[in-house]
């Protein structure tokens, strides 16, 4: 890590405006696994960190009496998993948070955090190879090992985002705000994530000065469940995860939304599984007609195809399994 | 699988010259070191220096809250709490080994709670109350889950074996009585290269009175 | 010189009486028919609470005033030619106390020595001298500087500029033996001579024939990953050099720097109380211990160089991968006929990826022929690796077993126990029934038939097994030291190693043996050359075979001076005295005194006995077996693998300490199991570069990989030395992979090929293509 000076704003304004003066040279710093993991290995040089802890008030988790979701950027991982009300109305959230990392991780990391975090690629993370996303001109994965890398969305990268709560936050469809020079912002969370034949050097919308406060997520009745697959069950990023929310009509799916992590540059709304299932019970069938759905656009890299039949796996596994009223009880947070 | 065989999309950048390669490592031409050295930009250190609610970039004063006594050392706002911890205050019982929170090896207690000391810089623990592998017992004795580790070969070259401590601590304070999964779940975050995992979950099993032999639950 | 003896040897009730040549001077040998009162008991670690409470001072944890850190600069390069080096900005940095380049004669000799895992190879020495300096793979030390904290030392590389010139370069193993690859060593093809080892007519065998099988097997490149990383504390005073090395042969570590500096070894002091890991990655000082040494003299202070966990993944070992291909003949009964065995390896720019072993040991073939190759690349070196080449070599050989079983129609196991190779006391077949008992092994069925198994989409069970094997070595020199206080403490000195494997406790348990103590009641010093009490490295399973013998000689030396002076007092002669429970007593049932009493008649301060390790006795204890079997379940829509139960039979010879043998079992289980699923090198071809040196990419198991492991231990009688211990370290890493792999084939009716058994590989083995 290379020397900065370390500022506590006392405001979200003030945080903003610094930022926004410094640009690139400035970084925020939440619960920081990610940053100083960047910083270590000098992905980024920043002069000033900004510590988002020292403004007040960014770290609950509450209910609006409409039953609304908030979240507060600087609530922990931790204390999102522990949340008795959010597990039981929220369950695809809680599971999420509950799948990130380790108890250690989970202790420090947040939701802003985790909803911003950059990708775990090799060749991004390492200092040697200047990629796409850092500037250069080269995606590696294409000549080089692609285990890892995306199916669908992408090029020119070819990275996934490691976000567990974005898909889960995004089936819910939960809404994000965005503090920065301009004022405050409110956008669908889905729409806060871009492809890289958008923008490269970044995952979301955000521009200098612009600070994730909040999340919010609308009440909801549906069955909402999240599945993650990692290649080593004890503390891994995702292979392939899915997060899934059925509103019922009796026995009929009135509407559906299915997001999958691990597979693409961002957080993946299949549409078209979420169109099969409309108007359907969802049985054996109807699911795998959805999971073909979800990956129906997707195209292999030279050592990533089994993501494919995998992701179909667990979507169809969430459908038929984890929405089911008998599925198993989440475990201890 | 099937998709994989038919549809082979063309991948923009096939077929790149191994200049663009030497390029795109930073080296193209054999200018310059390491990629590393391209980034060495010129900078501005002390841009936010002196400004109100600023520390550093240079040494500064801090204060910690560390095995219940207050411990104030002079470090730069870069130096994480596990450097402050083995580097400045010689409390080496935290271990480095991957410095990256993938290992579990550095792990203290952060108000009660386990942390990566080497993902948290030292400034960030201004002002919570740490508890590290030397704070677990009362002075010259072992606390029980300690004897239990001891008494079940839960050790081996013992690297690991403070953070798997420190980890289990905090779950049998927040969970006195754990199943053999939520024993398994707290300590997922760590890794112990000698394979003493069996006996790590005997060791905190029987700490909390249920000392059953650890196999699979499932 | 020697004397003929008659022991009891064998295991359980397979007892008995053998002659054996033992030197002169032997104590009466711990056999079959000896009773111990602390030996084989179940001992909780003596540096336990050391550990646990964070007390235990490892290298890395070691301060001293004024020390300074160090830092090495890596190529990052896979192949170049270093044309210039420019240190001035790292040099004026503030902190900055000495920087060495590969212009710096001793770096470079330290670099290129063959010390550092270069290969013993003229090329390689053919290089041309510093200053035009070729650098071989990514990570190789290029310059080192010491400053007054890390964060200093580490800005002080990042103001080194070097230029290179590429050149090209092959790390991929396939690639690196084309004809016109790019050559590691511009004198010779990357592809050396084949080892080659014939016995019998492998062709007439195959002939004999009923059956043949033959298929290819291939492994991964896999990373020791100790968690404590290599690294050294070096502080000079005058032409006095002492080190505080994370290494597993401070002996060999000395020597490495003695002649490195061409200082007579008494000149250097080697000390490692703790270490946090080797696996035999750690053995010589190799560049990190010279370069801690070099800049500790150029800067005047003691300095610290420990390398991080990236470092640790490129420069500092490594298993060879291995491409295997094997066929193996059998009669319908199931006697083998034939056995040949063609692979080559990458060791990097080392050697060493031979993986032979498994078949000229384990089971008996009259008709056996192996072609080893060794391929040059640009990647780190080799280091030996617990057990080196044998999980390798396992995993085709028990493959293609099981593979002959399936196609014979025969029990993998009965197939094994048809060629079992006689022995005496050779406990394998109790081990076999052990662990297959403790297994459920009669559940074990045929494996489906193919395309079954995905049709059906549910969880797939499978069982497996493997056996293992690995020579006996281990000997002496070795020496130690007992010490009786008149206080009545008592100290056991020995120069040897702690790897983790509770070497500490094992000299404090032979003991308290000896002179009828607690363990807890022996002060051990061990880790430290300063002690003069040689012994060699830990590795290859050596330890206790070659240190116990030293030390119990040693102690009863100390046994005989102590009865000797406290017989007087009790009116007895020193030979009608025991010791026994914390007294000295009549034989007879008369008199006793408490041990510390008695030490108080001693007429010195301090009796001290030195023992040399004798001879080993000839034609005992040539080999360690064992047999692991494994229950698997496979998920055939995911390709998850979950291992679900081990069990594991194996001898170390007499049992010291159950407890610490239990967990070597255990341990050799899991790093098995993880090289099995998880683990494997990846390099990105074009740049050269490892993609995981980390341990989030590089996938070592974890709690949740965890299975239910059964260990179980037959003791054996078989003494090649006074204690008849043999040793335990590689044999539990070797039939774990192949164990598993054979319970996947058997859940899948796909026999898998090729390790680690990643879902991607197992969803394209249940598809039937060959990548996913």
């Amino acid at each position: 890590m290379r020397p900065f000076a370390y500022v506590e704003p006392d405001s979200i304004e003030g945080a903003s405006r610094l930022l926004a003066k410094e640009g690139v040279r400035a970084k925020l710093i939440a619960g920081g696994v990610d940053l100083l993991g960047e910083m270590k290995d000098r992905l980024v040089e920043p002069e000033t960190l900004v510590n988002l802890k020292s403004v007040p008030g960014l770290a609950a988790i509450r209910f609006d009496a409409d039953g609304t979701l908030r979240l507060g950027a600087l609530a922990t991982l931790a204390s999102v998993a522990a949340h008795d009300r959010l597990r039981h109305e929220f369950r695809a959230i809680a599971q999420a948070a509950l799948s990130v990392g380790s108890p250690e991780i989970r202790n420090v990391g947040t939701v802003g955090g985790n909803l911003c975090q950059r990708p775990r690629c090799w060749y991004y993370r390492s200092p040697l190879h200047k990629c796409l996303k850092k500037g250069g001109d080269v995606c590696f994965t294409t000549t080089g090992e692609s285990r890892y890398h995306a199916v669908l969305g992408g090029g020119p990268s070819f990275i996934v985002h490691p976000s567990d709560l974005a898909p889960a936050l995004i089936a819910c469809e939960a809404r994000v705000t965005v503090v920065g020079p301009g004022g405050k912002k409110d956008l669908p969370l889905e729409q806060f994530y871009v492809l890289p034949s958008v923008r490269l050097d970044h995952e979301t919308i955000l521009q200098p000065g612009e600070i994730v406060t909040e999340v919010a997520v609308p009440p909801t009745r549906a069955r909402n469940a999240f599945l993650k697959f990692k290649e080593k069950d004890s503390f891994d990023f995702a292979l392939v995860s899915v997060a899934a929310l059925v509103r019922l009509e009796g026995d009929t799916c009135a509407s559906a939304r299915l997001v999958l992590g691990g597979v693409a540059p961002i957080p993946w709304r299949a549409k078209e599984a979420e169109k099969a299932l409309a108007g359907k019970v969802i049985d054996a069938a109807v699911a795998a007609r959805a999971a073909d759905a979800a990956l129906a656009e997707a195209l292999p890299m030279e050592h990533n195809g089994y993501k494919i039949p995998l992701a179909k796996a667990l979507v169809r596994r969430v459908l038929l399994h984890d929405l089911a009223p008998g599925a198993p009880d989440l475990g201890p947070a | 699988m099937e998709q994989s065989k038919g549809k082979k999309r063309k991948r923009r950048g096939h077929g790149l010259t191994r200049r663009a390669f030497l390029k795109g490592i930073g080296v193209g031409g054999g200018a310059l070191g390491a990629g590393l050295l391209a980034a060495e930009a010129p900078r501005r250190e002390g841009a936010a220096a002196g400004a109100p609610g600023t520390l550093g970039p240079g040494p500064v004063q801090v204060n910690l809250k560390i095995n219940g006594q207050p411990r104030s050392l002079r470090i730069e706002p870069r130096v994480t709490l596990l450097d402050a911890l083995r580097d400045r205050l010689d409390l080496t019982g935290a271990k480095k080994i991957c410095d990256r929170g993938e290992c579990g090896g550095c792990a203290v207690l952060l108000d009660g709670k386990p942390v990566y000391a080497c993902m948290l810089l030292a400034v960030d623990a201004r002002g919570r109350s740490i508890t590290t592998i030397e704070g677990i017992a009362p002075k010259g004795d072992l606390h029980p889950l300690q004897e239990a580790f001891v008494a079940r070969d839960a050790l081996q070259c013992g690297f690991c074996t403070p953070g798997f401590v420190v980890a289990s601590k905090a779950l049998l304070d927040e969970t006195p009585q754990p199943s053999l999964d939520q024993v398994r779940q707290a300590l997922c975050g760590h890794i112990c290269r000698c394979g003493t995992y069996p006996r790590i979950f005997e060791a905190v099993l029987a700490a909390a009175g249920r000392p059953v032999k650890a196999g699979r639950t499932t | 010189m020697a004397e003929t003896r008659k022991v009891r040897i064998g295991y359980g009730a397979r007892l008995e009486e053998v002659e054996v040549q033992v030197p002169d001077g032997e104590p009466a040998i711990w056999d079959a028919a000896t009773r111990l009162d602390v030996v084989g008991t179940a001992v909780p670690r003596l540096d336990g609470p050391a550990k646990v409470t964070g007390r235990a001072k490892y290298t890395y944890d070691v301060t001293l005033p004024g020390m300074l850190f160090g830092k090495i600069l890596r190529s990052p390069h896979p192949h170049a030619r270093i044309v210039t080096i420019d240190t001035s900005k790292a040099a004026r940095l503030a902190g900055v106390k000495a920087v060495i380049t590969f212009e710096t004669p001793e770096f470079f000799a330290a670099v290129e020595s063959e010390d550092s895992g270069r290969p013993v190879d003229e090329a390689a020495k053919a290089e041309p001298p510093a200053g035009k300096r070729r650098v071989l793979f990514a990570g190789e030390e290029v310059a080192a500087v010491a400053a007054t904290t890390q964060e200093i030392a580490e800005d002080a590389l990042h103001l080194i500029e070097v230029k290179y010139e590429p050149l090209p370069h092959v790390v991929d193993l396939d690639e690196g033996r084309k004809p016109g690859a790019p050559r590691v060593f511009p004198q010779h093809d990357n592809t050396l001579k084949a080892e080659v080892r014939e016995q019998g007519d492998v062709e007439a065998g195959f002939k004999q024939a009923d059956q043949v099988v033959e298929g290819t097997y291939r492994t991964p490149v896999a990373l020791h990953n100790a968690l404590e990383p290599h690294g050294a504390v070096a502080r000079w005073e005058g032409k006095t050099l002492t080190v505080w090395a994370s290494t597993q042969g401070v002996f060999g570590f000395r020597d490495d720097l003695a002649k490195f500096f061409k200082i007579p070894p008494a000149d250097v002091r080697v000390i490692t109380e703790y270490l946090g890991g080797g696996f035999g990655a750690k053995f010589g000082a190799g560049v990190v211990g010279a370069t801690a040494a070099l800049l500790a003299r150029r800067a005047q202070a003691p300095v610290k160089l420990m390398l991080d966990r990236h470092e640790e993944n490129l420069a500092t070992g490594n298993r060879p991968s291995s491409v295997q291909w094997i066929k193996v003949g059998a009669k319908r009964d199931g006697t083998l006929t034939a056995i040949h065995l063609k692979s080559y390896g990458s060791g990097g720019i080392a050697g060493g990826a031979g993986v032979s072993g498994p078949i000229w040991m384990t089971y008996a073939c009259p008709n056996l022929r192996s072609e080893e190759q060794d391929v040059l690349l640009n990647t780190g070196f080799a280091m030996p690796f617990r057990a080196p080449g044998f999980p390798q070599g396992s995993f085709a050989l028990e493959s293609a077993l099981d593979e002959l079983a399936d196609r014979l129609g025969l029990d993998p196991l009965d197939l094994r126990r048809k060629n079992y190779i006689e022995r005496p006391a050779k406990p394998l077949m109790e081990q076999y029934a052990l662990a297959a008992k403790a297994i459920g092994w009669e559940r074990r069925q045929a494996p489906p038939a193919q395309g079954a198994a995905r049709a059906s989409g549910k969880p797939l069970r499978g069982l497996g097994m493997g056996t293992a094997v690995w020579p006996v070595y281990g000997g002496p020199p070795t020496e130690a030291t007992v010490k009786i206080h008149t206080d009545g403490a008592v100290e056991c000195i020995c120069g040897t190693q702690d790897i983790g494997t509770g070497t500490r406790t094992a000299m404090a348990i032979v003991t308290a043996e000896v002179l009828g103590l607690k363990p807890e009641q022996v002060r051990v010093t061990l880790g430290d050359t300063g002690t003069g009490m040689y012994s060699p490295a830990s590795g290859g399973s050596v330890t206790l075979n070659s240190i116990l013998p030293a030390v119990r000689a040693a102690a009863e030396g100390a046994r005989q001076k102590y009865l000797k002076s406290v017989a007087p007092a009790l009116g007895a002669k020193p030979e009608d005295l025991d010791l026994h429970g914390g007294r000295v007593v009549a034989k007879d049932g008369g008199k006793s005194l408490a041990f510390a009493q008695g030490a108080s008649r001693l007429k010195t301060a301090v009796i001290a006995a030195q023992a040399s390790r004798a001879e080993n006795y000839k034609d005992r204890a040539a080999e360690l077996v064992g047999a692991q079997f494994a229950e698997v379940e496979v998920d055939p829509e995911t390709g998850r693998v979950r291992v679900l139960k081990v069990t594991a039979a194996h001898e170390c010879g007499r049992v010291i300490n159950r407890l610490a043998a239990e967990s070597q079992v255990n341990g050799g289980v899991i790093m098995g199991l993880s090289y099995a699923l998880l683990e494997r090198r990846v390099i990105d071809s074009p740049t050269g570069n490892v993609l995981n040196a980390n341990l989030e990419d590089y996938k070592v198991a974890g709690t949740l990989e965890m299975p239910e492991i059964v260990p179980i231990l037959v003791e054996v009688y078989d003494p090649a030395n006074s204690i008849g211990v043999k040793g335990l370290g590689e044999p539990p890493v070797v039939p774990t992979a192949a164990a598993i792999a054979n319970a996947v084939s058997n859940a899948l009716g796909v026999r898998m090929t090729e390790l680690p058994l990643t879902p991607d590989r197992i969803l394209a083995a249940l598809a039937g293509t060959k990548e996913a």
